[in-house]
């Protein structure tokens, strides 16, 4: 495991470089793009031990933080869609760099997930693309944030300010923010690049949605139904941590496989 | 402010972030500790938000994770987890000194990083100061009070007495379960009263500079600002120890008007001290 700052210096990003157990020369990276805001920190523990099972079937890996979440340069408020896209471009160079691997398969989860669908319909070298809980526009993102705060009810971490600011679990989305995610859409991406896909739910009725968006755009696309959680924003006193290795087991099986 | 990767150790190294600022103001160094199984970022980001509001201020800092939590790999040892974690840390505090010449540690963690903080600033007279959240904290008589004070007029709480006096289970707390005070709220294992108090009287001693700040995510045992003190009665304070309640904060933090006001206090206790 080894941690480092890569990107630009005024703004760096913090990703961590898991080198495959062979000893021999893979040719195999993987990037793995995180979620954002509290699904990040309920993440970080599967995200580590998923990039580990790479590992062990001969994947580099390489997970990092976007603008504005984790280690990285910026505050939470401040991010935009645009900017996490570019920092997805940047942290594939960075693989390819530290792995000298050019084809990268990128695996992306709930917004991660539609970030890293619009640099792999972008670039050619994107060979594999697995979609966790994926998104099919950033408004459903926003929507389950806010359907969360009116069930649960407002509280003083749960709310929406003054300014149009979104607070929930701890994490704010300002006004700007919210609307570049809301404004982006995987029907807007146009598939330059056509990796093979992976789609993974634990959600039955996104099965149908999914199939629907992508039989038309990629030809080798999978659908997997995975049981495990499916709401997202419900937390419990100690951060909802979420292990889901059935998940990340199907992930790697998949990897490994094609 | 500039952010660097730290590695401490050879074999598998701990890994962090340490927070340069500027120009430094301060000859302390704050190292920020794990809460449970978070990584060094910490619940709501809030170790990163610290850290760099300290460099704004002129002061040096670390966020790292303990072996086999967030971006550091397990170790093989034979000591205990919790001692591997006091032992880390002052590996920590080791490589800092040595690389950065700094001689004095403030500690500052929630929760189980409140423990940790408190089992090390008893052992090693580098560490100056501990800003803990929701350290060990213990019912007295006053919590009894105002919890059950309230509850002897209400109604429903009298009917909820009696059926789990007449044995049917219904969810909520029991009188029995107040006496049998092994865990807290968050499962975590709480050593003895007198202990506990027997350590601030060792981190006192060494004019150790105690912060304590208790949310309202312990109100299944602390209700009162003064509580804090009553509980460790023998404690020479003096004016080594700054408390502050947050009642209605949640124990992670997600509001951020208290995200604000914590990484405020912390950072205005610091440069008191530092």
């Amino acid at each position: 495991m080894e941690p480092l700052y890569f990107g630009e210096s005024s703004s760096p990003l913090y990703g961590v470089y898991h080198a495959p157990n062979t000893k021999v020369y893979s040719e195999r990276a993987v990037l793995l793009c995180y979620p954002g805001g509290h699904e990040y920190m309920r993440i970080h523990r599967a995200y580590r031990q998923l990039a580990s099972q790479l590992n062990k079937i001969g994947c580099h890996a390489f997970r990092f933080d976007y603008f504005g979440e984790g280690d990285s340069a910026g505050n939470h408020h401040e991010i935009k869609m645009e900017r996490w896209v570019a920092d997805v471009h940047s942290a594939v160079k960075e693989l390819q760099a530290i792995s000298s691997v050019r084809y990268v398969d990128i695996i992306g989860l709930r917004l991660g997930a539609l970030v890293a669908a619009k640099v792999a319909s972008e670039l050619k070298h994107i060979k594999r693309l697995v979609l966790w809980e994926p998104m099919l526009s950033g408004q459903q993102f926003v929507d389950e944030m806010k359907d969360h705060i009116v069930k649960s009810g407002v509280s003083k971490s749960n709310f929406i300010d003054n300014q149009q600011s979104l607070n929930l679990n701890g994490y704010c989305f300002s006004e700007e923010s919210l609307q570049t995610i809301a404004g982006f859409r995987m029907d807007d991406f146009e598939w330059k690049n056509k990796p093979k896909v992976l789609s993974l739910t634990a959600r039955e009725e996104l099965i149908q949605p999914i199939n629907k968006h992508f039989e038309s755009k990629i030809t080798n696309h999978k659908m997997l139904f995975v049981p495990g959680l499916t709401d997202w924003n419900a937390l419990d006193a100690i951060g909802g941590l979420f292990l889901p290795m059935d998940s990340v087991n199907a992930i790697c099986s998949w990897i490994e496989t094609n | 402010m500039r952010e660097k990767i730290l590695k401490v150790g050879q074999i598998t190294p701990l890994h962090g972030i340490i927070t340069c600022p500027e120009r430094s103001r301060s000859e302390v160094c704050v190292l920020i500790l794990n809460s449970g199984l978070m990584h060094h970022v910490g619940t709501s980001r809030i170790s990163v938000m610290l850290a760099r509001k300290l460099a704004e201020n002129g002061v040096l800092s670390v966020r790292f994770d303990f072996s086999g939590i967030g971006d550091s790999l397990p170790r093989r040892t034979k000591t205990s987890s919790a001692m591997n974690t006091q032992l880390e840390t002052i590996e920590v505090m080791d490589e800092i000194q040595s690389s950065y010449g700094v001689k004095s540690f403030v500690l500052y963690g929630l929760c189980s990083g409140a423990h940790v903080s408190f089992a090390v600033a008893q052992k090693d007279d580098r560490v100056t100061g501990i800003a803990q959240i929701d350290p060990y904290l213990y019912r007295n008589h006053g919590w009894f009070l105002r919890h059950y004070g309230c509850r002897l007029l209400d109604l429903n709480s009298w009917l909820g007495f009696f059926r789990r006096f007449i044995g049917k289970k219904q969810d909520g707390e029991s009188i029995l379960d107040h006496l049998v005070e092994t865990l807290d709220g968050n499962g975590r294992e709480i050593p003895p009263q007198q202990d506990v108090e027997r350590g601030y009287q060792i981190i006192t001693s060494k004019n150790c500079k105690v912060l304590v700040i208790v949310t309202g995510g312990q109100a299944y045992t602390f209700n009162h600002r003064k509580q804090f003190r009553n509980i460790f009665p023998n404690v020479p304070w003096q004016d080594n120890l700054e408390f502050h309640y947050l009642s209605e904060a949640e124990h992670v933090i997600p509001e951020p008007e208290y995200q604000k006001e914590v990484v405020t206090i912390i950072d205005k206790w610091v440069t008191k001290i530092g």
